[in-house]
Formats: C-alpha cells, sequence, structure tokens
C-alpha cells in the first residue's frame, strides 16, 4: 500500500513536471472580480481563471468584461480594468491590447526593467506608477509617478504640448466668443475650441520621448499630446488604486 | 463680297441650326427631362438606403432568384446530424432522454467541432443531465442559448464566467444588437460545453430570412453567433470584428485571419444559400445504424439541429422553406468556402444607379420608338444579367431591381417627354407652315417630319415671283382702307392659285408674292406645278379685275416670272428670328425676270430651264435674250401663252394634253427691241 501511495505521488509529480514544462510561467493571476477569462497562448477558446493565483503561461492573455484582474509578473503589479485584454508575453513584457491597465512597477525590480506594448507605442519602465490605456482611436500613457520612456513603434510622431488655460486673453476671447457663440451654451463651446486651438503648440517630431510624473501622453494616429493627467485619467488611476489596495 | 463666301456663309449658318435641330429635345425640355431623372436617382438612393418593406419586399423579389445560379456547394467538412422523421420515429417525440442526445454526441466526438443548435434549458433527470454534460465534455462542443427564449433571465456568476469566456473580444465599433437576459441550458450541461454561442437569427422587413447576425452584445459582452464561434474552434483563429466606417460604404468586416465576412452597419452578413439537398446531412437515427463509422467525422464540422415537422424552427428563405440550423450551416459553408457575399452600400449604389439613369438618357438619341422600347427592355436585362453575373463571380450583391425600376421609370419619363415634344413640334409645325403651304401639305409635314429637312439644303425648286404692274400709281388715288381690302381680295386667290399646285408660300413682299415648288416637300413635276399656278393666278386676275372695275377702280396686271434651278432651302435667319425660304441664283434670276414681263410686254416669263422641262407640254414662246443683273451672259427668256391653255369662261386651266400640241412661236419682237419701243 506504501508502495502504491509512493508511485502515486511521483506519477503525479511526473504530470506536474511535465505540464510545467509546457507552461513558462511568467506572471500570476492573484485576484480578480467580475467576468475575467484567460486566453491560453495558441489557443481560441477562453476559460475561467478557476483556483488563485493562477498561473500565466508566455503569451497567455487576460481577458475582463464587468469585472477586474490583478496580476503579477514578479517586476509589476498590474491592475486590469472593465472590458480589458492583456498578454502577458515574458517577466516585466506586457502588451495592452484594449481598454485601460494600471502597472505599478517594484523599485527593488527597478534595475531589471519593464516594457509594456501597445498599439502605437513601446514603453520602458524603471520604477514608477502609471496607467496605459487603449480605447476608440488612441492610446493613452498617463504617469502617476517616476520616469517612463516612451517609444514610438508607428516611426515619427508629430509631438504636441498642451498648456493649461484657466482665462483667456480678455480682448483675444471676448472678441472670439462674440462671433462664434450665442448665449451661455455657445461662449462655452466657442471656450472649448478656443482652448484646443490656443493650448496646443507643437513641439517636434519625435520617436523616443520621457514623460515625466504628473503629465500624460495622448497618442493619436501620427499625433501624440503631451498634458497635464486630466481629471478623468486621475479619477481612473484612483479607482484602480483602491480596487487593487483592497484585493490585499 | 464675292457670291460664292455668300453662299458659304449661309451654308455655315444652316449647319448650325440644323445640328441644333437634330437634338430629339430641346435644350431645355432636356434639362428638365435629365432633372426629373436625377431625382428618380436620388429616390431611389434613399430607398435604396432605408428600404420602407413593400420597397424591400418587391426588391427582394427580384434578387432572390440569383441563389438558382449559385455555383457553389457547401463544403462537405460541415455534416449536418439532423434529428429528423426517422430519428423521430426511432427515439420518440422531441424532447428525447438526454441519454439519447448524450448517445448521439457520442457518437460525433471525434469531431472536431460539434455545434448544437438546441437547447437543454430544463432539467430531467439529474443522471441523465450529468450524463448529456459528461459526453458533451469528452468533446469540444458549442452549445446553444436563446436571447428571446422563453425562460430568458440574468445568468447567475457561472453563466455570466462561461458567457465571458465565449466572448469576443478583438472588436473595434461594433454596433450589435444588444440584450440584457438569456436562455442558457441548465449548469449540468452547461459544464460540458466548450464555449456558448447564441442561436438567434432576424428575418428581413418581408419576414424572410436572407441575413446573418455575426453576434450580439449580452450584458456588455459581444457574443459570436453559433456559427461565428464553431467556426473560431474549426480554423483554430480568433475572429475579429471591425465596425463599418458609415452607412455609405459596407467596410464592417468579420476576419478570421485572411477569411474575411463582409458586413452591414448592424453586423448582419447576407447568407450565401444553398441548395438544401447540398448539405452532407445526416438522420440523427444513422449515427446508430450498423455500418455507420464515427471515423467519418474526424475533424469534421458536426451541427446538430431538428427539422422534424412540427418541432423544427423552418424559416423561410430565399430558396424556400428551409430548416433552421442550416444558415449557421450556411455561414460556416460560405466561410469555408469563401463563399460570403458582398452588399454593395448606398455611396457605390447612387453611383450604378446614376449610371444606368445615364445610359437609359442616352436612348433619347434613337428616334424609332420600337428600337427606343427595345433598348429599355434590353438596359433592364443588362441591369439583371450584369447583376447576377457579379454574384455568381465576385460575389458582389447589387440589388438590380432598384437599377430596373431606374430604367422603367426614367423610361416612362423619357417617352412622356417625347411625347409632349412631339406634340409641341406637331403644333409648331402646324403653325409654321400653315400660314406658307396648303393645308394638305401642313398634314403631310405633321405626318412625315421625316420628309422635312428644316435645317437647309441645296435641292432644285422651281420660283415664282409675281407682281403687281402699276401698284403704285394706284395705290395713291385709294384710301388707305381700300387699298387693304383689294389687297386681301388680290393675295387670297392668288396664294390659293399656288396652293392648289402644291407650292408653298414663301412670302408677301409688299404687293408681289414669292412662291416655292418642290419644298420643303417634294413634289415630283414642280417646274409643271409652277406654270399651272402662273396661269391660274393670271385667270384669278381677270376675276379680281371684274370686281375691282364694279366697284370703280382700275383694273389690275400681274407680271410673273418662273424659273426652276438648284438653291439653298430651309430655316435661314439669325437666332433672334429665321424663316423658311430659299437663296441663290435660281431665286435672283426669277425675280428678274419677273421685272421682265413689263419691258418684254407679256404676263408671264420662263427661265430657260423652267422652258426646258414644259416645252412639250404648254405653249411657250421664245423671247430672245435678256441681259440681267448678276450675269455675264445674256439669259434666253421664254413666255408662257397662259391664254391658251385655260378655259376662257372659268379660267380652269386645261389638262396639258386637252390643251393641243404646245404652241412654240416666234418671238413677235426682240426684247432689246421692245425695250426701245417702251
Amino acid at each position: 500500500m506504501r508502495l502504491l501511495q509512493i508511485f502515486l505521488v511521483m506519477f503525479a509529480c511526473a504530470i506536474s513536471g511535465t505540464a510545467s514544462a509546457n507552461c513558462q510561467a511568467v506572471a500570476k493571476m492573484v485576484s480578480f472580480d467580475g467576468q475575467v477569462s484567460v486566453k491560453p497562448a495558441g489557443k481560441v477558446l477562453k476559460t475561467s481563471p478557476g483556483a488563485l493565483p493562477r498561473t500565466l503561461c508566455a503569451g497567455d492573455e487576460v481577458h475582463t468584461f464587468e469585472g477586474r484582474a490583478l496580476i503579477n509578473d514578479g517586476r509589476s503589479a498590474v491592475a486590469l480594468d472593465r472590458f480589458s485584454v492583456v498578454a502577458f508575453n515574458a517577466a516585466g513584457r506586457a502588451a495592452l491590447d484594449k481598454g485601460l491597465a494600471l502597472f505599478e512597477v517594484k523599485k527593488r525590480t527597478a534595475e531589471a526593467g519593464v516594457e509594456v506594448k501597445t498599439r502605437l507605442s513601446v514603453i520602458g519602465v524603471k520604477g514608477t506608477r502609471f496607467l496605459v490605456g487603449d480605447k476608440n482611436d488612441d492610446v493613452s500613457v498617463v504617469l502617476d509617478e517616476g520616469v517612463v520612456d516612451i517609444a514610438s513603434t508607428q516611426g515619427p510622431v508629430g509631438l504636441y504640448r498642451e498648456k493649461t488655460v484657466t482665462r483667456p486673453p480678455d480682448e483675444d476671447y471676448e472678441s472670439y466668443a462674440r462671433r462664434l457663440a450665442e448665449g451661455v451654451a455657445g461662449e462655452q463651446a466657442a471656450f472649448e475650441k478656443y482652448k484646443t486651438q490656443v493650448q496646443r503648440e507643437f513641439v517636434a517630431y519625435v520617436e523616443n520621448l520621457t514623460l515625466a510624473a504628473g503629465k500624460e501622453l495622448v497618442t493619436a494616429g501620427r499625433i501624440a499630446v503631451e498634458r497635464d493627467i486630466s481629471g478623468e485619467s486621475a479619477k481612473a488611476i484612483k479607482s484602480l488604486c483602491t480596487w487593487k489596495d483592497k484585493q490585499h | 463680297m464675292p457670291p460664292g463666301m455668300v453662299e458659304h456663309m449661309v451654308e455655315h449658318m444652316v449647319e448650325q441650326i440644323a445640328s441644333r435641330m437634330h437634338l430629339p429635345l430641346s435644350r431645355s425640355e432636356f434639362l428638365n427631362l435629365a432633372g426629373s431623372m436625377a431625382a428618380l436617382g436620388v429616390l431611389l438612393t434613399l430607398l435604396f438606403h432605408w428600404q420602407p418593406g413593400p420597397v424591400a419586399a418587391l426588391a427582394s423579389a427580384v434578387s432572390d432568384t440569383y441563389y438558382r445560379y449559385n455555383p457553389h456547394a457547401p463544403s462537405r467538412d460541415i455534416v449536418f446530424v439532423a434529428i429528423d422523421h426517422k430519428a423521430v420515429q426511432r427515439f420518440g417525440r422531441w424532447p428525447w432522454q438526454r441519454q439519447h442526445v448524450a448517445a448521439g454526441i457520442e457518437q460525433a466526438r471525434e469531431a472536431k467541432v460539434i455545434a448544437l443548435d438546441m437547447v437543454f434549458s430544463e432539467p430531467t433527470d439529474p443522471v441523465q443531465d450529468k450524463a448529456l454534460g459528461a459526453a458533451l465534455a469528452r468533446a469540444t462542443v458549442v452549445g446553444g442559448y436563446l436571447l428571446n427564449g422563453v425562460r430568458n433571465a440574468r445568468p447567475d456568476a457561472d453563466g455570466m464566467a462561461r458567457l465571458a469566456n465565449s466572448a469576443l473580444t478583438d472588436t473595434q465599433d461594433v454596433q450589435l444588437i444588444e440584450s440584457e437576459e438569456v436562455e442558457l441550458s441548465i449548469p449540468e450541461v452547461l459544464a460540458g460545453q466548450a464555449a456558448l454561442a447564441p442561436l438567434n437569427t432576424l428575418a428581413d422587413k418581408d419576414e424572410r430570412f436572407r441575413h446573418y447576425p455575426v453576434g450580439f452584445v449580452l450584458l456588455g459582452m459581444v457574443q459570436p453567433n453559433l456559427g461565428v464561434q464553431t467556426m473560431q474552434i474549426f480554423l483554430d483563429a480568433q475572429a475579429s470584428l471591425r465596425g463599418g466606417a458609415g452607412v455609405a460604404f459596407n467596410s464592417a468586416t468579420l476576419a478570421y485571419g485572411d477569411r474575411i465576412v463582409h458586413l452591414d452597419a448592424r453586423g448582419f452578413t447576407r447568407l450565401n444559400y444553398y441548395p438544401e439537398a447540398s448539405f452532407h446531412t445526416i438522420s440523427y437515427a444513422d449515427l446508430f445504424a450498423p455500418g455507420f463509422q464515427p471515423a467519418s467525422l474526424k475533424d469534421k464540422v458536426v451541427l446538430f439541429g431538428i427539422t422534424e415537422a412540427g418541432v423544427a424552427d423552418i424559416r423561410a428563405t430565399p430558396l424556400g422553406q428551409y430548416p433552421g440550423p442550416l444558415m449557421h450551416a450556411t455561414f460556416m459553408a460560405n466561410v469555408l468556402g469563401g463563399h460570403g457575399l458582398y452588399e454593395l452600400g448606398t455611396a457605390v449604389m447612387a453611383a450604378v444607379i446614376l449610371l444606368a439613369l445615364i445610359l437609359t438618357l442616352a436612348v433619347t438619341q434613337i428616334r424609332q420608338i420600337v428600337v427606343r422600347a427595345a433598348l429599355y427592355i434590353g438596359l433592364a436585362a443588362v441591369a439583371y444579367l450584369a447583376a447576377l453575373l457579379l454574384y455568381r463571380q465576385a460575389g458582389i450583391w447589387l440589388e438590380s431591381a432598384y437599377l430596373m425600376a431606374a430604367v422603367a421609370v426614367a423610361a416612362m419619363l423619357i417617352e412622356t417627354s417625347l411625347l409632349s415634344h412631339s406634340k409641341k413640334h406637331t403644333e409648331q409645325l402646324r403653325l409654321a407652315f400653315s400660314t406658307y403651304l396648303p393645308p394638305g401639305l401642313v398634314n403631310r409635314i405633321v405626318e412625315n417630319p421625316e420628309q422635312l429637312k428644316l435645317g437647309g439644303e441645296k435641292k432644285e425648286i422651281t420660283v415664282l415671283f409675281s407682281d403687281i404692274r402699276g401698284f403704285t400709281s394706284m395705290s395713291e388715288g385709294v384710301s388707305p382702307e381700300r387699298l387693304a381690302e383689294i389687297m386681301a381680295s388680290y393675295f387670297q386667290p392668288m396664294t390659293e392659285a399656288v396652293f392648289d399646285q402644291g407650292g408653298t408660300l414663301d412670302k408677301y413682299i409688299g404687293d408681289a408674292i414669292m412662291a416655292l415648288f418642290n419644298a420643303p416637300l417634294d413634289l415630283p413635276d414642280h417646274v409643271l406645278a409652277a406654270c399651272r399656278a402662273a396661269i391660274a393666278m393670271q385667270y384669278a386676275q381677270i376675276r379680281i379685275n371684274q370686281t375691282l372695275v364694279q366697284g370703280g377702280a382700275k383694273a389690275l396686271k400681274t407680271g410673273i416670272g418662273i424659273n426652276c434651278g438648284p438653291a439653298i432651302v430651309g430655316n435661314l435667319g439669325s437666332s433672334i428670328r429665321f424663316n423658311y425660304t430659299a437663296i441663290g441664283d435660281t431665286v435672283n434670276l426669277a425675280s428678274r425676270l419677273e421685272s421682265a414681263t413689263k419691258k418684254l410686254g407679256v404676263d408671264i416669263v420662263i427661265g430657260e430651264s423652267a422652258y426646258l422641262r414644259v416645252k412639250d407640254r404648254l405653249p411657250c414662246r421664245a423671247l430672245g435674250e435678256i441681259q440681267v443683273a448678276g450675269k455675264e451672259q445674256a439669259q434666253p427668256v421664254y413666255e408662257l401663252c397662259w391664254k391658251m391653255v385655260a378655259d376662257p369662261l372659268t379660267g380652269k386651266i386645261l389638262e396639258p394634253e386637252s390643251a393641243g400640241p404646245a404652241a412654240v412661236q416666234p418671238a413677235a419682237i426682240n426684247p432689246t427691241e421692245a425695250e426701245n419701243h417702251a
């Protein structure tokens, strides 16, 4: 009987060893809520995460629907927002295919570096907290803390920098608003249009740039706009941070 | 200015007018017609875009016939296992005990993927439910669910997780039908299914099923339809769904790698139907037949569905009544065979309709209505055949009914315009010619306008000029009112004399009359006709004089000149005013001959060319030669002895034969002498 038990344990280990040989573990899903699926690399069908922590193999994709997932790849914690897709290709190498993800890079592993691919850019990170979004036609990188290097994967892009306009030059704006709008709603619309015109100034054509904390870069096609973190982005970071903290 | 240059200028002007007159419609009529057709094009485009029910049904009635000529057959990799009458006879009325279903799944488990067009939403015997779940788990099965089932509900957590696993995530800008509730299979059955998919299809406005929805949005998740999900597994390819940029072009697509399925803005694709019998179909009962080899289904797509009458979801399709499961099979076969269809968007359709209208408009250049009618029918047939060819060869779906309607309505517009133009033209002809042609000739022109060359031509004509001698001195002693009366009583019988002989009254020039023979309509013996008209005019003069003398006025005398030869005839003038007339040397000489009557002391003088035509039929007398302006050589002239060819009492002209042999007499005096005597 004892021999049988030993045999069974050895057999189980052998099966486990075979399984681990086929899977190069690159990350673990440590938490999720709502509808979250894992699409194993090379497979068409998605599966439920199952028991946590769920090991993610190289190339596995995490899909969220009405749900969120927290993934740890040893170098960073990734909080994946609703209706998002992220793939983990290697340790510290993630690709956001869709949606919104908050990356928090651990400082003690900063030397190894973290790289996040998007449709339009590659983000190199060393010790930081940033949000990456891919929605509709644009890709945004929102840097909350630290420094990130962003490299365009589509050649040079026109970099624009936005200034914060709180109050337009009185005479200039007033004449502009008079021409374009009537009433309060019209003035507001005119002001918004005016803002986009006067705020944005061309900087240069760049393929690489370093983003400082408190800034976000929104890339759409061949145009990248650098600006202060918007209220919407700050709200998304806060929401994901709060959710992530609750998972601990 | 040289005489030849004048003729050249006149000819050029005539050509200009002629080229303008060649158009079947006037410029304004043509513009009105083109405007109406443009409005028709816009209307048809809008109808195509919005497709109101009756219009769409009519259009589909035409295009549904394309399917009869589908050159393709469904892939043999798709096997339809039909729960048909034979199966029902063996296993009883549907729904069966689930052990029977499990047994069927076991028989097909070597398939690469099994698709179930059925939902097991009610629990039965727990053992049998579990047995079915276990059988499903041993194969790769896509299970169906309904979005509008009778037991619709919000799914529980397990159901949501399974739906999430089945959702498409590679999607962009999709606009699919949304739903909040589903009717799923029971958990025991769900547990055995590798993926889920909705089974819903939607009919077109005329309740016929032509389009296949590739997915729905369920609780925020894009759920691929049964065929789409099954193909993902069969092809080992993730489907990506891209929304269209707008309604003008159908640019939405569903792609499995290089395999593209074209969609409309709602995420529907038009199915390319095959005959029902062309599918590889097995009766469910035959899965258990002695000779059945489960290996025969290895690596196939096996679709389970119900066809038994009374249970099956039979759908009205362009090919008639069709089992609902075969709509999923048709979609899959379209993907595997590359037989999918691309429906033209509104912008492209608008361009095609415009082309059809332009081609139809070109038919206005054809004058024969029979040829036009044949061309209309031909264009409509070409529209249908072109659409059929596009369907067969390129998988492009062109609704030919809109083009046929464009041709038909445009044809009606064209024919109405041409009819209206014809009526207007007839009235114009009647109005224009009634003043200088006898009514009989006007009718001939109206009935046969093609005989009329209004644009101007060079032809042989006979010109008659008449003039009242001593008119000026006579008019001086008469009041204007009396003069008008005299002129009316003079012109009336004189004009009738011209008309009686088929002549054309060119114009009145003061007290003179200019008449043409052989224009605008051909008159076979125009010289004789002109001479007879001149004789009749002289007898009319006698009657007029009787009336004048009785009224106390002086008798009048009319001199007439006749010449025959080539002249340019047609509508001459400027764009502001032109009228039908003749010009040329022949006309000038006729006028000179008329002028010479007084000097020669005769009533009717004819030129040599006219003389040669009538000398054997009318009594003429040579008058010698006279010198006329514009002619270097003296012209021989002849007197037409009119008094010898008519009844002296009535003035009725005798037939040439009864007039006796032509009495050609030598001139009594040399014209020059006569002139000297005068």
